[in-house]
């Protein structure tokens, strides 16, 4: 592909060399047409110079009829070989005294008396003088000599010659400087041209150097770019909107699919675990129904009942808050408490099972008040729920240990316990509904699977976080709430702690 | 500015014709008019006589005289002829209406006695070539050209003789009697003498 480059620059070389070219060329034909003829006339004078110092010198031959004065004078012209042939004519036409081997005067020329004059015959020059001494004219004297204008003009159009190529050369040079104002800035704008139609970089512009025609140019075609890559941004905003949309519907489509996969699975796991404790229900009333006066037997199996119809409620009252929660229906009744408060409430929930299984609970809390400004029941409930849990999942007769603590801004509490812990693949998903760390120990313990995600909720309701940590299955596990602190002299005077809404 | 001749043919034919009809027209008047041929203008076989008088006429334009040979700015060029009267004849026919250096030419006939008065030069023929000797030195006193016509002129005194060479006038010329008559003669005079004495 040939540049535009070379192009523009090629051209403005062209029209330099042809200008350069056709007044040289003029001035070369004024110069060979004047000098033709000034050399004509040079040579014609220069000779006729001659001509009369010979006529001069043999008007006395002339005078006194001395022919061979008159040839002795002629054949001095010898000494310059140019003249071919000279003689001297009376002016009656009658020859007086010639030199040479040819006659002197050309073939058509009047002898008699023809004045001053000359006559090129080709490569020869024919000058005649007339010879006057005093008043009379006393012949003509006429000299042939060569005539070398050719030559000469090969001289000179060769010199011209020369002289047309060192100023080709020189225009060449001259312009090949000078162009540089014309094609930069035009070569400027062109490389920004290929640059955009390459990178398509809109934001490119062209440095304006001028303020002539390229710069109105300049200034057009910045405008230009500026004006396309306006629009071409818009586009491509457009269309990346356009795809973080599509791929947010899609995302959004996956969620839901997901969402109501999830709602499937947690249908089923549901549907089980409200169906899990009929079976010793029914059990139960059978065994009453047989063996009801059996007192020791009833009493057995009224009391298994009485712990799984408590096992279903609480389920089923979980489950209620989770779907109050999620449904935005829940209402913190938020009021500033002491977390001791709240910690204890959770105990006192938690401590018939605490104790039924034989665990040995830990209790350390801050000794200075720590107000929380939260819904103390609620939040009872999730610490209860956490000691359950502990509980629960601890192999009878182990160590539930409840901590305490607080800083400038926040209240941290600790449940933990030294039970059958957490693999570490499941730590993720224990807060998720229905993730249930061991299905056949939840069959033997009465699980839960909503009480975590129940607790997460309200937790983070109250702007908290909760975490859940283990060093491995068998090793235990631990879970750390942390809740944003109050101030304690904003403290409202303590109000009684609920109890008995959960469990 | 030289005027180029041309040298077309057919133009070059056509001028010459009329030029060589107008130069037969113009010598035919002439003719009639018996209008003598100026000197050397090819008129058949001019006599010896009349080639002499066109000499003696021709050598004032190469001869200076001293400014006291005449008696004015203007005063005329006389030429005294000595003893030939057909040379006078002539020459009064050669100098009619011409002029030197724009004084004007006199021919006398001359006598011995009277030979230099008031004469720039004496024409002395072979009739009269005994006078020379007593003459000469009174010519060259008074810065008289002596042209003379006779064999051994110069050794009595003439400046320029004449003399006939196969057929032809020439002259002689003595330098010395030039020197001493006070005349000064052109070189270009000398270039065609026949021969130049020196002293």
């Amino acid at each position: 592909m040939r540049g535009p480059t070379q192009s523009i620059r090629s051209k403005l070389m062209l029209v330099v060399l042809v200008t350069t070219v056709a007044a040289l060329g003029i001035v070369a034909v004024a110069l060979v047409i004047y000098e033709s003829r000034a050399y004509e006339q040079a040579v014609a004078r220069s000779i006729l110079t001659q001509a009369q110092i010979v006529g001069r010198a043999s008007a006395p031959a002339l005078v006194f009829d001395d022919p061979k004065a008159a040839r002795e004078n002629l054949a001095l012209l010898r000494v310059q070989p140019r003249f071919q042939a000279a003689a001297i004519y009376r002016p009656n036409g009658q020859l007086f005294a010639s030199y040479g081997q040819r006659d002197a005067a050309g073939p058509g020329m009047s002898r008699s008396d023809p004045g001053d004059g000359y006559a090129i015959e080709g490569n020869e020059i024919v000058v005649h003088g007339r010879i006057v001494e005093g008043n009379d004219v006393l012949g003509t004297v006429f000299l042939r000599s060569a005539y070398a204008l050719d030559a000469r003009l090969r001289d000179y159009l060769s010199i011209l010659g020369l002289v047309l190529v060192a100023s080709l050369v020189l225009a060449l040079l001259l312009s090949a400087a000078l162009q540089r104002a014309i094609t930069q800035p035009i070569l400027a704008v062109a490389n920004v041209a290929r640059q955009v139609m390459q990178r398509r970089d809109f934001s490119l512009r062209v440095a304006k150097t001028t303020d002539d025609e390229v710069g109105v140019l300049v200034d057009a075609f910045n405008a230009m770019l500026a004006e396309v890559g306006r629009r071409a941004e818009a586009l491509e905003s457009s269309n990346a909107s356009l795809m973080r949309e599509s791929g947010e519907r899609r995302e959004a489509e996956e969620a839901l699919r997901e969402a109501d996969r999830r709602k499937d699975e947690f249908l089923a796991i549901l549907a089980h675990e409200l169906r899990n404790p009929l079976a010793p229900l029914r059990n139960a009333l059978e065994i009453l129904k047989r063996r009801g006066s059996d007192t020791a037997v009833a009493n057995e199996a009224r009391q298994m009942m009485e712990r799984q119809l408590r096992q279903m409620v609480r389920l089923v009252d979980d489950l209620l808050d989770v779907s109050r929660i999620t449904t935005g229906k829940l209402a913190l009744k938020r009021e500033v408490v002491p977390l001791a408060e709240v910690v204890r409430s959770a105990i006192d929930t938690a401590r018939p099972l605490i104790d039924a299984r034989a665990h040995t609970l830990g209790i350390t809390l801050p000794l200075e008040r720590v107000d929380v400004d939260v819904d103390a029941t609620r939040l009872a409930q999730v610490f209860s729920n956490l000691l359950n849990n502990a509980a629960n999942y601890t192999e009878p007769g182990g160590r539930i240990d409840v901590i305490g603590s607080a800083d400038e801004h926040q209240v941290t509490v600790t449940i933990r316990d030294n039970g059958i812990g957490i693999a570490p693949e499941m730590i993720a998903t224990v807060f998720r509904m229905f993730a249930q760390a061991d299905a056949s120990l939840e069959r033997v313990q009465g699980g839960l699977g909503v009480g975590l995600t129940l607790a997460r909720h309200l937790v983070e309701l109250h702007g908290g976080t909760i975490e859940a940590k283990s060093e491995g299955s068998g090793r235990g596990s631990e879970f750390v709430v942390r809740l944003p602190r109050v101030a304690s002299g904003a403290a409202s005077a303590p109000k009684p702690v609920a109890s008995g809404s959960a469990l | 500015m030289l005027t180029r001749t041309s040298t077309q043919p057919a133009l070059r034919r056509v001028v010459e014709v009329s030029l060589l009809a107008c130069l037969t027209a113009c010598m035919l008047v002439i003719g009639a008019w018996s209008t003598p041929a100026p000197l050397g203008d090819g008129g058949a076989s001019p006599s010896a006589t009349s080639v002499k008088a066109a000499f003696v006429y021709r050598f004032l334009a190469f001869v200076e005289w001293p400014e006291q040979a005449f008696a004015s700015a203007d005063a005329p060029m006389v030429i005294g002829v000595l003893g030939a009267d057909a040379l006078a004849h002539e020459l009064e026919e050669v100098v009619a209406n011409r002029r030197i250096d724009e004084r004007a030419i006199e021919v006398r006939r001359v006598d011995v006695a009277h030979a230099l008065d008031g004469v720039n030069v004496l024409y002395v023929g072979e009739q009269a070539s005994s006078a020379l000797t007593g003459l000469a030195a009174r010519a060259a006193r008074a810065s008289v050209l002596v042209v003379s016509d006779f064999a051994d002129a110069l050794d009595e005194g003439s400046v320029i003789n004449l003399l006939v060479v196969d057929n032809r006038v020439r002259f002689e010329v003595s330098l010395e009697a030039a020197t001493r008559s006070a005349l000064r003669l052109s070189s270009r005079l000398l270039g065609v003498a026949y021969r130049v004495r020196a002293p």
